[in-house]
């Protein structure tokens, strides 16, 4: 960690993570007409949990790391390449949702987890910073913490629809498993904001829920 | 919070619901914490035992809401 950056190594290092950003939100997020394309419950849902997946970002400029630079352009070259799929997806009213509920299942998550500390008190949840989302594949990081511990782990999120990207996933990790590799997570912040750090062996897990039940709880909210 | 209504939706008489949802969550995670720790060997094996061994408390810790 570099402890004393100069004013434009700083000032650099939040414009080179800003234009990342923005190239990412500018392909992964709907715009007005593609949101209006989703059926009606998911329209306000949508809004709300892509405002604040944007909010809970976890600012890489801050970091400090010396392979930095590297890492944004990893993040960009990365970035253009999923944009071909992205608006591949983007075509259909399908893939358009399918946009949509990856983003609200996300923060529902997170947002059972923090706000009604559905899994006890002592875990939270952390959503990922971009390079971890787009390069080390991780939504959400778990956090478990009490007087004797603390412990992490990853954990990718999916809308299933039948035989899906779920198992594509668990195989992944399984092999991974396999060559005794754990997962990386390479800009971890705390929960309180206090740590930021690299977490080099974190258990890595898979949440999939199937749409019909995205759907319920839309429904019933 | 995200504002999804969710805590109206707690308050209805449904709210056993969303403790079936994260016992559901969790139990998913643990399965796979046990296969993972099955076929890993070393630090990645403990890893997963571990964090087997914290969700399995955690299911135990779940808000019946």
């Amino acid at each position: 960690m570099n402890q004393n950056p100069t004013k434009s190594q700083v000032k650099n290092r939040v414009e080179m993570y800003e234009t990342v950003l923005n190239k990412e939100q500018e392909i992964v997020e709907l715009d007005a007409n593609e949101a209006a394309r989703l059926p009606a419950m998911y329209q306000d849902a949508y809004y709300k949990a892509n405002r604040l997946r944007r909010s809970k970002r976890v600012d890489m400029s801050k970091f400090g790391y010396s392979d930095y630079e590297d890492d944004m352009s990893m993040l960009a070259a990365k970035i253009r390449a999923i944009k071909v799929n992205v608006a591949e997806l983007k075509k259909s009213d399908k893939g358009v949702k399918q946009l949509a509920e990856g983003v609200i299942l996300e923060v529902m998550i997170q947002d059972l987890i923090n706000g009604l500390k559905l899994l006890s008190n002592n875990t939270r949840s952390r959503p990922a910073s971009l390079f971890d989302d787009v390069i080390n594949g991780v939504d959400i990081l778990l956090e478990h913490r009490n007087d004797d511990y603390t412990a992490h782990a990853s954990v990718s999120v999916d809308v299933t629809y039948g035989a899906t990207s779920f198992e594509h996933k668990l195989a992944l990790i399984k092999r991974e498993v396999e060559f005794g590799r754990l997962g990386e997570v390479k800009y971890y912040e705390s929960v309180d904001g206090n740590t930021k750090s690299r977490l080099n062996a974190v258990p890595k897990l898979v949440v999939g829920i199937p749409e019909s039940c995205l759907v319920c709880i839309l429904k019933t909210g | 919070m995200l504002g999804l209504h969710i805590e109206d939706w707690l308050n209805d008489n449904k709210n056993n619901n969303l403790s079936r949802f994260a016992s559901v969550m969790v139990d998913m995670m643990i399965d796979q914490c046990v296969e993972f720790a099955k076929i890993g060997k070393g630090a990645c094996k403990e890893a997963y035992e571990k964090e087997g061994r914290i969700l399995k408390k955690i299911k135990k810790e779940i808000r019946v809401l």
